[in-house]
């Protein structure tokens, strides 16, 4: 399954592509679906066993204004899910 | 050529500066706008950028950081964004035209701080310029004439004690004195001074994000189909093509800095400075402004007795090939203090890649033409 994760803006999204390919994450960048958001953003393509590591960091920087969207593809059309992000309180709630 | 006009701009800068302009005009795409090679190369470089002004100046997150093409621009955007008809605000009459000129035109009320003899600013009279309305300071952190450094730490402590929110113009000191994001709510800064970057770069720095009206709008990369963009820092500055070029070589400069350390740079400057000074003070016939007797910038501007500063800065070019900068210097109110309107003055600005020799030839050249 694959994810993608979108940014209120531009430099946003560089500055949490450079957090995450520090901390060694694999972060494809690709043009904003146009069924998200039409315009002439970018956004992160996560694979599914990434999107937990990957969010908990841009928690701990307190990058806020994400959203996570989930890919799927049905008779060769893509779709893009909005898929529920815990938020740093449930994240520590779980760590509890 | 004995370039001593570095106050204008920093001719003699790191050969990497240079290097990375080429490769940057050679290789970026559009920073910002799509999500191949080319464009994400220049996005990372402009988000480098940031990092290092972050560095320099102590900033935990470089999106506080915004780019714009000069210190000019940056303070048009700032006062702009923030200054109403309504609002009173104080600035000091050792501030330069960038400063003035957006103030005048916002239709604010001013007041200004006025000077000494020696150009130092009369923070006394602080209290007696406040107005109920009064609720922004902008002020140079040093002055590109007299080369004093003003007492920000005195003047953010009054600001913040009276709700003012202060804005420091920094272009002639970040990169040559320590520039400290915390020294003022936000601070403009041009990239192709003392911060070795190429002209065309400067920029914005906010000690805490804050919402800013929008006075400059356009293509920003997302949002495409709002009317409006958005208002937070940097994006709120940064529409249209970014000078990723430009910024590609300030990053280059301010690594210089970074590397360097501001105290070297600062103690290499002063030297020069203070060895220039000696050189010339006792001179009869020249007149210097600012005062010598604490720590400054490297900028000495100075007349001499009859003569129009246009003819000096010529024969000291012509005679001796040596750059200095005459008439106003855009800062039309410090001249106005110290009567030299008609006269103007010359100025010698120096930078660390000077050298003593250089220095002494100055001296010289000064010591010839005004016997």
């Amino acid at each position: 399954m694959e994810y993608i994760i979108t940014f209120e803006s531009t430099s946003q999204a560089v500055q949490t592509e450079r957090l995450l390919t520090d901390k060694g994450f694999k972060v494809r960048v690709m043009p904003l679906p146009s069924q998200i958001n039409v315009g002439c953003g970018g956004c992160f393509r996560l694979e599914e066993q990434d999107l937990e590591g990957a969010l908990r960091v841009l928690s701990d920087h307190q990058i806020g204004g994400i959203q996570v969207f989930q890919k799927t593809i049905v008779n060769k059309r893509t779709n893009y899910r909005l898929y529920p992000v815990n938020t740093q309180e449930e994240i520590e709630k779980d760590e509890e | 050529m004995i370039y001593f006009d570095n106050a204008a701009t920093s001719l003699i800068r790191p050969p990497e500066v240079a290097e990375a302009v080429f490769y940057a005009i050679n290789h970026f795409g559009n920073a910002g706008r799509s999500f191949y090679d080319a464009t994400m190369v220049s996005s990372r470089a402009v988000y480098k950028t940031r990092e290092a002004i972050a560095s320099l100046v102590g900033l935990d997150n470089p999106l506080q950081v915004a780019f714009t093409s000069s210190a000019t621009e940056s303070l048009n955007l700032v006062i702009r964004s923030l200054i109403k008809p309504e609002d009173a605000v104080i600035t000091t009459v050792t501030d330069h035209n960038s400063t003035l000129r957006p103030l005048y035109l916002s239709g604010c009320q001013l007041d200004f701080i006025s000077c000494d003899d020696q150009g130092n600013l009369l923070l006394d009279s602080l209290d007696q310029l406040l107005r109920p309305n009064t609720r922004f300071m902008v002020a140079n952190h040093g002055s590109n004439v007299t080369g004093n450094i003003n007492d920000v730490k005195t003047l953010y402590q009054w600001c913040q004690a009276h709700h003012l929110t202060l804005v420091l113009d920094a272009a002639q000191t970040m990169g040559s004195i320590e520039v400290k994001a915390d020294m003022a709510d936000i601070i403009c800064f041009t990239g192709h001074k003392s911060l070795m970057g190429p002209q065309g770069t400067g920029g914005i720095i906010v000690k805490e994000d804050r919402t800013f009206e929008v006075v400059k709008t356009g293509g920003a990369g997302t949002d495409s189909f709002e009317r409006f963009q958005n208002q937070h820092v940097p994006d709120v500055f940064e529409c249209g093509t970014q000078n990723s070029h430009g910024l590609h070589g300030l990053l280059k400069g301010v690594e210089y800095i970074l590397r360097q350390g501001i105290d070297q740079i600062n103690e290499r400057e002063s030297r020069l400075v203070s060895r220039f000074y000696q050189g010339i003070r006792d001179l009869d016939q020249v007149t210097l402004y600012g005062d010598f007797t604490r720590p400054r910038l490297p900028v000495v501007s100075l007349t001499v007795e009859g003569m129009d500063s246009a003819d000096l800065a010529l024969m000291l070019w012509e005679d001796y090939q040596i750059a200095t900068r005459a008439g106003a210097h855009c800062a039309p109110l410090i001249h106005q203090h110290f009567k030299t309107r008609a006269q103007g003055m010359v100025r010698f600005s120096f930078s660390s890649f000077n050298t003593e020799e250089e220095i002494d030839r100055g001296i010289e050249a000064l010591r010839r033409i005004s016997n």
